[in-house]
């Protein structure tokens, strides 16, 4: 009578087509990359193997480390500003009028569903320099001596765009670290109370250890999102101006296709790999060192 | 739990509802107000103020004009394809997973760990050249293929953990009267897992209807053109620079997401949570 669920037949049609997909879309992508890293390839001629000298060419150019500094900045821009801070404003938000949280929340969730073509259009005028609202603003509040070309600016540049990544990421983070904090039995922290704990010494010492799971997954994401960040460098700045805001993905892209250069784009996406492994093996460590719930 | 002193949460209250409305809301008030407004004034008027004159066709020249009409078509069909393809997909490999004994199960999960870990768009050169020895560049197949590939992972999961949820004995019910596979999973199985299809087609359509990269990439000529990529190209060209219908094609864009968000929000806030925890 179990034939139906036991049959080979059964088990490989339904589960060979996720399957290819999966296969052609991840696992073959990730190998031909490693392949693709040692190959010189214009999309156009035969590719032919070249040993290490795409990985060779970006560690000589000084560009590149530029390049790859500015993406693990706006990764800790992001492990700052989205994660660490999205965990502390949930704890507030957790600790306010229960009938005010719903609204203040969904704020907050709003740019998450937007489409982050929509949101770099958006900061792209509100950073314009002659009607942008940030000008504006500076004018309104009498700070018209700082008012600037924000994306033109070498020294504004690159924190610009990360504050959109940030405003696009915020709450998804929120989301996160606010139902992790609500799932947290309510009796726990009544108990820590009464001990004459203050709401930030419970917080912390209480609330905190239960989310610990909850709060590694922000930062997590939070991290692959800085480090990846393309599509708004792509629409706001292009990288430019001069290399200031290019991040690895940027730089990728334009080896690949601007430049054909498919070999040592594929270089670029396996150094970054390698290094958001090890960013992400540095949070698992840190958060196996942190006493709490596992 | 709540902060004891009354002094202190309504201070906390203040700080977090004007960041909240100055930072995060306003924004997009002002975007939807510069979508009524003439380009001149955009760029002249004072930034804070209602229209002077509600500029309707912001809106018919976005649509008609330049096109976005149908590139809203064109998102509308790529997302609906996208969706109904990916949660089939996902439901027949959860059910494999959860109902079936066989060898491979174990590294087929690994599989499934590993895509939902890895950034899509790290992979898109191979991806690239992969699609185009198929000849599949500019067509909405190629876009359809990858968004899917890129959310089973997830899916799957999602329909995995909710089957096992399921008693078995129904099934078993079924078995015995002699139901074939098809007749189990279309009359038994599918009408039990309604709610983990709402948050799967969630999670699926934010991320479909907001594909950037690969549409960027895969989609080159204008006839599938999505919504995100003919924004991006809207105020440059030979109409010059239009920013009020940028604005108002911004809005168009952002339609759907926010209705969803609007009418299902507890829905939608369950659904991108539960997607991110299982990470």
């Amino acid at each position: 009578m179990k034939q139906a669920l036991q049959s080979k037949r059964n088990i490989v049609a339904l589960a060979a087509p996720a399957l290819l997909l999966l296969v052609l879309f991840v696992l073959y992508p990730l190998i031909r990359i490693a392949i693709m890293s040692f190959q010189k390839n214009d999309g156009l001629s035969v590719s032919r193997f070249i040993g290490w000298s795409n990985y060779k060419r970006l560690f000589s150019d000084s560009a590149f480390g530029m390049i790859d500094r500015k993406s693990l900045w706006l990764c800790l821009l992001a492990l700052v500003f989205n994660a660490a801070l999205a965990i502390f404003v949930s704890l507030v938000l957790c600790g306010i009028d229960a009938k005010r949280q719903g609204w203040i929340r969904t704020v907050f969730i709003l740019p998450m569903v937007l489409s982050v073509s929509v949101i770099s259009q958006l900061w792209l005028s509100i950073y314009h320099a002659d009607w942008g609202l940030l000008n504006g603003f500076l004018s309104a509040v009498g700070l018209a001596k700082y008012r600037q070309q924000w994306l033109i600016n070498p020294k504004t540049a690159l924190n610009c765009v990360a504050v959109v990544g940030m405003w696009w990421f915020f709450g998804m983070d929120l989301l996160l670290a606010f139902s992790g904090i609500k799932a947290v039995p309510d009796s726990l922290f009544e108990a820590a109370e009464l001990d004459g704990c203050s709401y930030f010494q419970t917080a912390t010492h209480v609330v905190l250890p239960l989310c610990k799971n909850v709060c590694r997954t922000c930062f997590l994401i939070s991290a692959t999102g800085g480090f990846f960040t393309f599509p708004q460098v792509y629409i706001m700045t292009g990288g430019g101006p001069g290399d200031i805001t290019m991040t690895i993905m940027m730089y990728m892209y334009k080896q690949a296709f601007s430049n054909q250069h498919y070999g040592l784009a594929s270089a670029v996406a396996v150094l970054g790999i390698l290094q958001m492994v090890v960013i992400l093996s540095v949070i698992f460590f840190l958060f196996k060192k942190i006493k709490g719930e596992d | 739990m709540e902060i004891r002193s009354k002094g202190v949460r309504t201070t906390a209250t203040i700080i977090l509802g004007v960041v909240a409305v100055v930072f995060f809301l306003y924004p997009l008030v002002w975007l939807l107000l510069n979508s009524f407004k003439d380009t001149t004034e955009i760029m002249t008027g004072n930034s804070f103020s209602f229209p002077t004159k509600w500029k309707l066709a912001n809106y018919t020249d976005a649509l008609f004009a330049r096109n976005i009409l149908r590139y809203f078509g064109n998102s509308v069909f790529i997302t609906t394809c996208t969706i109904l393809l990916t949660v089939t997909l996902s439901l027949m490999l959860g059910y494999a997973l959860t109902r079936m004994r066989w060898r491979q199960a174990p590294q087929v999960s690994s599989m499934l760990a590993l895509g939902m870990m890895l950034p899509s768009q790290i992979v898109i050169v191979p991806i690239f050249i992969l699609l185009r020895q198929l000849h599949l560049v500019n067509n909405p197949l190629s876009l359809i293929l990858t968004v899917t590939a890129f959310n089973i992972p997830l899916s799957a999961i999602i329909s995995a953990s909710f089957l096992k949820s399921i008693p078995y004995e129904m099934e078993e019910a079924g078995l015995i009267d002699g139901a074939n596979l098809y007749t189990i999973l279309t009359r038994i199985i599918l009408p039990q897992v309604k709610p983990a299809l709402s948050a799967m087609s969630i999670n699926i359509f934010i991320n479909s209807w907001n594909e950037f990269i690969y549409a960027l990439v895969l989609i080159v000529g204008k006839q599938w053109r999505t919504l995100p990529i003919a924004l991006m190209n809207y105020s440059s060209g030979k109409y010059g620079t239009d920013y009020g219908g940028m604005f108002a094609a911004m809005v168009i864009t952002s339609l759907l997401p926010i209705a969803l968000f609007v009418f299902f929000s507890d829905e939608v806030e369950k659904s991108l949570s539960a997607g991110a925890l299982l990470k």
